[in-house]
């Protein structure tokens, strides 16, 4: 049997220590009538070299695209990884340990969330992150809660244009919170309503503004500044949930007054994986991280005049808080926190700044291009955006066969939007990462104009 | 000299040159072992007795902290929040949580004395 | 402590190379000015070599699974079988992207299909969604399903009973579902019983339970007698029964949640089905429901249909819980490690993991207490109560196995024990191992015994006595760069 390592000799002399005969008798605790009769309807195991087989088999049944050849986003995206990456991350010592609790022995994984809490506060600009949160979404969903607990405020402000799954997350769990949420409307250039959301903030019981940086359709929010200020003077917080590359080329977060910061990190060095497992990033300002759900670890001194890590402020979290917990966090994705902080030191400044800038001007450089095709409309008067950009086809009908067009010339080409965004009927959501180079986008272009003639 | 009234849950009121000082036991910092941070309502609240107006944590800790009568918070010990460690040194002395107006001092009455919170069964409760 | 990557950074020293980057300005004209950058961010600047021997040196600083004995109370630290990781890295799982078209993921959709299948039949439960990230996540996901229920049904129960032995994230997940927590006092044998169950109930009215999350074996690691009593009388007044699945590595193939009257589970496939707990993560939580909750899962849920896999949005879903589908590589490893098994390993899995864990208390059980001494499942706990009398805790003894190459158990939990170890050996450890282990372990008790003091040094450890106090005290959780110190 794979796996366990006891010969029957073993069994037999460690039955008779407990008295007993047969292996199965060790069972006979178990009250009869709820033990189950017959065996499972599984199959029989598989030795390794079956295995394998087995899996390629069902693996050959998916379609790999090309990465560069991945113009889809939404939440997660096509960089390239760099093999050290995996090659370190895939250490055993790191990925076969469980939560850091006993930290004599657990100096390595602590340390690389205390890097992987510095490489978040660096990105977002605040001053505490925790281990890490599942994902984007549920980061922050614990980020709305979190600012709801700070100021015992009930109407969360969502705005129009979120990435959906965020909002979808948000509106599942508020099955228990039961909070207020709205959400802000945008004008027919898709931009938010200003006066909207000043007739919002006028109650004093908004907890939280939210704001997406960019925004799902791949454009900033004008005004942000301004729009902060104007949450911060009706006593309400801004949560922001930001791309982990937009801060390559602008300001951060925390720059921006965000009180408290999400992201999805999955774009630092976790493959695509069919969308999980992902990485959830969740910071804040100092003065709140009492209310920051989740593991953190700490910096503290040791025996011999050395320094070490723990985790720390664990009072906050439920092992020992229970019902009075301010969230039910239990495990964070510690080792899609430390591929994470292994891609980042790897690209390093140098890296990270050439890949934002790079996504950017792919992404407008294809914008350019597109202006120049028929049969396809930006979705709004083009704005400032980051790597993404909402396209509509004038023939909404069009979308579904020339998206297919692509995929046969192996092109994942977007993410439709009409699901999510009503008005948005026949429009594609557009994303380029450092992958392509202008040549890729210029076969793109000629590919999406045959096929929009074909 | 001040004078103390305690109730179950470890919390005293104390009357020290005419004010009252809301805080922890000396039993209860005890038993919470090194205290690493109190949390404090603001300054102007109202809190009505039995109501949570606090915590206390340690390192595997935390605890709610209850009203011991109605009051409202006229200061708090601002130390706490660099000092959390006062509360173990002093608890019914600098270790004070808050300052409280007492709406109705008639409430104290109901509370143990000293005496009577000392001979307490504590580990009981 | 090993200096942290920043502080490693030399300028200059690390160039990145990025396809057709030509001609770019570091600083973008695409931004508004008001919230453009204007400089670097202070991101470190490490030459590749050194960035590897700083991530191989801080892996050579921890302790897994595969460094050796991890007897985990409650956690089923077993072995992370290798060909699940080479299978799960491969670029037919790991480069798919969520948003292709299903025709472009046939094999992913089987692939969860198959595993939707092999979970509900392990746990006799009737549909399964795989996309809880965690046990917790999966508790909550539960939590919300019968707050769904109960609005469906058109009852406003409140209140959620959960044992004195329960894990803490039981209390945490049921209050943010918006239930009120009322703990349930076990008896003199560590279990529940209907008697006093029902005695909570009436008293806190038998119209307002919502329901009781339990595990079983429980934390005691003790089978509980009257489960399908429980069941039929909470059963009875309308309520619902959570099982909690941290704990189903001890009966694989014996019993099943679903027969012992269980409404809903979830699974940790990071314990029981062998995927790595990853230093704390990435888990998956998948749960299973019975046929009158099935309504209520979460999306998307793979079905088969006439024209192959397809995802399916149960038709009062409580919505989403997280991104996509799940930890979709996670579920490639369970089923891995499901496929290898199959029917009869399970159960030696179940068999093996009973044996080992009855196996070490029976060795132990004179050395030290056992405050609910009885054959156990795959866990026992015992108390190091004795010992503190002579002035050790289960802390320092917890200490003590790390300086001799084991990790510790499980301390302090659960909570009704006083100075509790809990002992989790799992079926992929040897008698060898386990016997080192007793050894360890009954050397400790005399020992102890003789002299105290001496017994709570700890030699062979560089790091040991961190301040947990003082760390939070004055957090430190963050490196801070020169430039904002001088600020």
């Amino acid at each position: 049997m794979p796996y366990i390592p006891n010969t029957d000799a073993d069994r037999s002399e460690m039955l008779e220590l407990l008295g007993l005969k047969r292996t199965e008798d060790i069972f006979d605790v178990i009250p009869g009538h709820v033990r189950l009769d017959g065996d499972l309807k599984l199959p029989e195991g598989m030795p390794e070299s079956e295995l394998v087989e087995y899996f390629d088999y069902l693996g050959a049944a998916n379609h790999v695209f090309p990465a560069r050849r991945i113009l889809a986003g939404g939440g997660v995206y096509a960089h390239f990884i760099p093999p050290v990456v995996k090659e370190l991350a895939h250490r055993s010592e790191m990925y076969s340990s469980y939560t850091p609790y006993q930290p004599e022995v657990s100096q390595g994984m602590l340390q690389a969330i205390f890097e992987y809490q510095s490489f978040v506060c660096l990105l977002t600009g605040m001053d505490a992150s925790n281990a890490s949160s599942y994902d984007g979404a549920t980061a922050l969903m614990d980020a709305v809660l979190m600012a709801h607990n700070i100021t015992r405020k009930s109407r969360i402000l969502l705005p129009r244009f979120l990435n959906p799954q965020f909002r979808g997350v948000i509106e599942a769990n508020n099955l228990g919170m039961q909070l207020e949420l709205m959400t802000l409307p945008v004008d027919s250039k898709g931009v938010l309503e200003r006066d909207a959301l000043s007739k919002e903030l006028t109650t004093d019981d908004v907890a939280a503004l939210v704001l997406q940086i960019p925004n799902y359709l791949g454009f900033y929010e004008e005004g942000i500044r301004e729009l902060v200020k104007l949450a911060h003077d009706a006593g309400a917080l801004v949560i922001m949930s930001m791309y982990p590359f937009v801060v390559g080329v602008t300001c951060t977060p925390g720059e921006l007054g965000a009180d408290i910061v999400v992201a999805e990190g999955q774009p630092l060095g976790l493959p695509p994986s069919y969308g999980g497992p992902n990485l959830g990033c969740l910071a804040t300002k100092m003065k709140h991280i009492r209310q920051l759900p989740g593991r953190i670890v700490g910096k503290t001194p040791a025996a011999f005049d050395r320094e070490g890590f723990v985790m720390t402020l664990q009072a906050r979290e439920q092992h020992i808080r229970r019902e009075k917990a301010a969230s039910n966090i239990c495990t964070n994705q510690a080792l899609a926190a430390l591929q994470a902080t292994i891609y980042l030191s790897v690209i390093g400044k140098d890296g990270f700044h050439k890949i934002a800038r790079k996504c950017e001007e792919n992404a407008h450089y294809a914008a350019e291009q597109l202006a120049a095709v028929e049969g396809l409309h930006p979705a709004y008067p083009v704005r400032a955006f980051f790597n993404e950009f909402a396209v509509v086809f004038d023939d909404p009908a069009r979308l579904v066969p020339v998206r297919q067009t692509l995929l046969a010339r192996d092109w994942l080409a977007g993410v439709p939007l009409e699901d999510s965004f009503r008005e948005l009927a026949g429009g594609m959501l557009l994303a380029f990462t450092e992958l392509q180079t202008r040549e890729i986008i210029d076969e793109f272009v000629r590919d999406l104009k045959e096929a929009l003639n074909g | 000299m001040a004078t103390f009234w305690f109730q179950k849950t470890h919390e005293y009121i104390a009357e020290v040159d005419g004010e009252y000082r809301v805080g922890i036991s000396e039993f209860a910092a005890q038993e919470l072992g090194d205290i690493t941070f109190v949390e404090l309502p603001d300054v102007g609240a109202t809190i009505a007795q039995g109501e949570r107006f606090g915590t206390v944590e340690s390192v595997k800790a935390v605890s709610d902290v209850y009203a011991p009568v109605d009051f409202q918070v006229t200061a708090v010990n601002e130390a706490l929040a660099d000092e959390p460690e006062k509360v173990n040194a002093d608890p019914q002395g600098d270790g004070w949580f808050i300052k409280a107006k007492l709406s109705d001092p008639s409430q104290l009455d109901a509370l143990m004395s000293e005496a009577d919170y000392d001979a307490m069964d504590k580990e009981a409760g | 402590m090993a200096k942290l990557i920043f502080e490693k950074s030399r300028a200059g020293s690390k160039r990145y190379d990025v396809a057709d980057f030509t001609g770019l300005e570091p600083e973008s004209p695409f931004v508004p000015e008001d919230i453009r950058r204007t400089g670097p961010l202070p991101l470190p600047e490490v030459a590749e070599v050194d960035v590897v021997r700083h991530y191989t040196a801080l892996s050579r600083n921890n302790f897994g699974v595969d460094v050796g004995f991890y007897p985990l109370g409650s956690c089923t630290m077993k072995y992370n079988p290798k060909v699940n990781e080479e299978i799960a890295s491969l670029p037919e799982w790991a480069q798919l992207h969520p948003e292709q078209p299903v025709e472009t993921t046939q094999g992913a959709l089987l692939l969860m299909h198959e595993l939707q299948y092999m979970l509900a039949e392990i746990s006799g439960m009737r549909a399964v969604s795989l996309q809880p990230a965690a046990g917790a996540h999966g508790e909550l996901t539960g939590m919300l399903m019968f707050r769904a229920y109960f609005n469906d049904v058109g009852e406003a129960r409140k209140v959620m009973i959960v044992p004195d032995s329960s894990h803490g994230t039981n209390p945490a997940s049921a209050t943010i579902a918006g239930f009120k927590v009322v703990h349930l006092e076990s008896d003199e044998r560590g279990m529940v019983t209907v008697k006093a169950l029902k005695a909570l109930c009436e008293k806190h009215g038998e119209g307002n339970i919502g329901g009781i999350m339990m595990t079983n074996p429980n934390t005691l690691g003790v089978f509980e007698q009257e489960v399908k009593e429980v069941a039929e009388y909470l059963h009875s007044i309308g309520a619902l029964l959570y099982y909690d699945g941290a704990n189903l590595n001890a009966s694989l193939g014996y019993v099943r949640p679903g027969d012992m009257g269980f409404d809903q589970v979830h699974f940790n496939l990071h314990k029981t089905f062998s995927t790595p707990h990853g230093g704390g993560g990435p888990g998956s939580g998948p749960v299973g429901v019975c046929e009158k909750l099935k309504p209520f899962l979460p999306y998307p849920i793979v079905e088969r249909t006439d024209s192959g896999f397809g995802f399916h949005r149960p038709e009062k879903s409580i919505g989403r819980m997280k991104l996509y589908f799940g930890n979709f590589l996670v579920l490639v490893k369970a089923l891995v490690y499901l496929r290898a098994l199959g029917r009869e390993g399970l159960k030696r899995v179940a068999e093996n993991a009973v044996l080992n864990a009855n196996y070490i208390q029976e060795r132990l059980k004179d050395a030290y207490d056992i405050p609910y001494y009885q054959r156990c499942m795959h866990e026992f706990v015992l108390s190091a109560a004795r010992q503190k009398k002579l002035g050790v805790r289960a802390l320092d003894i917890a200490k003590k196995l790390l300086n001799d190459g084991f990790h510790a158990p499980t301390i302090y939990f659960p909570l009704i024990v006083p100075e509790a170890m809990m002992i989790e050996p799992t079926e992929t450890e040897s008698r060898e191992t386990l016997d080192a282990f007793c050894d360890a372990m009954l050397r400790y008790a005399r020992e102890i015994e003789e002299d105290p003091e001496k017994f709570k040094e700890l030699p062979n450890l560089r790091i040991q006595h961190l301040d947990e106090v003082a760390a939070a005290r004055n957090p430190v959780v963050r490196w801070v760069p020169e430039q904002s110190k001088r600020e």
